[in-house]
């Protein structure tokens, strides 16, 4: 079993603490050193026995679910040795954006990208707005 | 005595964090998981929209958010942590409820007539989003509450945001968790 340290886990904390959407929390899960280490560390079947693990036992300890995003995390980034069907096995519809978050994990695997996929048909939805997509024009961004 | 001290304060912090975030108590029910929130919201257009309530607990929190004060010492927390809204939440449903489906927030940006404010424009209480640089996503929102002017030009923009299921704060436009990797717009809504 692939374990987070304390300082690891309060780091994915963090992430989750401070992410709006899920596909922030995935993104900057990803790039967190502790996922980036357990990828460098772990090989493929590690993580995948680890995902079953906590999968069967379906815990609702925090612990658990943070190593559980960060262990799908770390699979995301191994897209030489993960095939994007095994996601697509994966049920983590119990957990808040859990089935988003196996989306982006198997859809960076695709690289393909989230942006196609919608969670639901929106009442009405208009077309995304130009102006907001475009970079700035008119002094009307302001970028880091 | 200050380890002990320490230890209480983080016991204090620990207590209200449950307090706040899960007063049902439900343990069944409270870790990481979402529910509908009970709350209608809709766009001036009369669209009602998803939005969500967040149960939280536990201590990994807790030392979450206070690694997030110690990262950013100059933001200032208005708010214990919640689960109740986000920073999308504040902006758009009035503190009443979360919004985490992106697509959302262009929505709601057009039908509720959010105009484009120029930088030498802004004043206080228009909004600024976050967009992500690669993604395009608005991953963060808030509130400007102050702005330079001819008379204090060395005034920096200052906004209210909260930090997804964490605190608010007052910080500087740039002192937060989303500003990295991310460029800003600012909006004032059209009456």
């Amino acid at each position: 079993m692939v374990e987070l340290t304390h300082e690891q886990m309060v780091e994915v904390a963090t992430v989750y603490l401070t992410s709006n959407t899920p596909f922030y929390f995935f993104d900057n899960l990803r790039k967190t050193n502790a996922v980036q280490h357990l990828a460098a560390i772990a090989s493929t079947a590690d993580l995948v026995e680890s995902v079953d693990f906590l999968l069967a036992q379906r815990s609702t300890r925090e612990e658990s679910i943070l190593t559980l995003f960060s262990l799908i995390g770390a699979l995301s980034l191994k897209p030489s040795s993960v095939s994007p069907d095994y996601f697509s096995g994966i049920d983590l519809s119990h957990l808040r954006w859990g089935s988003k978050f196996i989306y982006f994990a198997s859809s960076y695997l695709n690289n393909d990208t989230h942006r196609s996929w919608t969670i639901e048909p929106l009442p009405k939805a208009p077309e995304v707005s130009e102006a907001v997509a475009k970079p700035d024009s008119n002094n009307q961004t302001l970028v880091f | 005595m200050g380890l002990f001290v320490g230890r209480l304060r983080n016991l204090k912090a620990f207590v209200n964090l449950r307090f706040a975030l899960n007063p049902a108590r439900n343990d069944e029910m409270l870790l990481l998981s979402q529910g509908r929130s009970p709350i209608i919201v809709q766009t001036r257009a009369g669209n009602p929209f998803d939005v969500s309530r967040v149960t939280l607990s536990g201590n990994l929190f807790v030392l979450a958010d206070e690694a997030l004060q110690r990262r950013h010492p100059f933001a200032t927390p208005r708010t214990q942590v919640s689960g109740f809204y986000n920073c999308h939440g504040l902006v758009f449903a009035g503190r009443r409820a979360g919004i985490d489906d992106y697509s959302l927030i262009d929505r709601i940006l057009r039908e509720d007539c959010f105009e484009h404010v120029t930088l030498q424009d802004l004043l206080p209480g228009d909004i600024a989003i976050y967009y992500d640089n690669q993604s395009g996503e608005a991953i963060h929102s808030a509130v400007v509450v102050s702005v330079p002017t001819p008379d204090n030009p060395l005034e920096v923009i200052t906004v209210i945001s909260k930090w997804g299921t964490g605190r608010e704060y007052l910080h500087k436009l740039s002192d937060c968790e989303y500003s990295a990797t991310s460029r800003v717009e600012f909006r004032r809504i059209k009456t």
